[in-house]
């Protein structure tokens, strides 16, 4: 699953290590995310978008619609 | 720039530190009972009380080890749980070779060999941490 996460940290100006304590997870946590190595939760995905103001399907795209 | 909130990291660095602290004292106890234990000059009956040493500080550690536990986060619990998985079986593997080496082995080494059997999980643990969080870094 591809998402927008780096790319909505930098508009804020925000670190990794920013954007980890906003979210209350690891540095490395939000790295592995950003690198799409680590695919987070439901929970975590809401928490992002609520962050960012922006709905689920916004930030994270799933490989089925990127082909469409 | 809006800066989200800080994080409680200083915490659990603190308390990863005194897990650090606490799981080599709790080494250091079993060392000692190692070394008093096969003493000649311990009375039969101090024994027992000498093989529990590493007991009460082994506790203290369970218990700030469970603090910690609670406070990973998801990627960190997922880390845990597949190196925990992958570490199992190839302990299992590990004891099952040293059980089948033991045949070769003369009394003496075999007694050392079974005092250290219990290192083999969390050695091959350590290592399959290791590998796994590489994965994510």
């Amino acid at each position: 699953m591809k998402n927008r996460l780096r790319v909505l940290r930098a508009e804020q100006e925000w670190t990794q290590a920013d954007l980890a304590a906003a979210l209350e997870v690891s540095r490395q946590t939000v790295n592995a995310i950003e690198t799409e190595r680590y695919e987070p939760s439901l929970t975590l995905a809401f928490k992002i978008a609520r962050l960012f103001g922006q709905p689920i399907e916004e930030i994270f795209i799933s490989e089925d619609r990127q082909k469409k | 720039m809006t800066t989200p909130p800080n994080s409680c990291e200083s915490d659990r660095r603190r308390r990863e530190r005194w897990l650090l602290i606490l799981g080599i004292g709790w080494l250091f106890d079993y060392g000692l009972a190692l070394a008093v234990i096969g003493s000649e000059l311990l009375p039969a009956g101090v024994r027992p009380v000498v093989a529990l040493l590493p007991v009460p500080m082994f506790g203290v550690f369970m218990a700030l080890l469970i603090s910690v536990l609670r406070r990973l986060d998801e990627l960190e619990r997922r880390i845990h749980l597949t190196a925990l998985a992958v570490a199992v079986p190839v302990g299992v593997v590990g004891l099952m070779c040293a059980g089948l080496l033991a045949d070769w082995m003369d009394a003496g080494a075999r007694h050392t060999a079974l005092r250290f059997a219990w290192a083999v999980l969390p050695v091959a643990y350590g290592v399959c941490y290791a590998v796994v969080r590489r994965r994510y870094a």
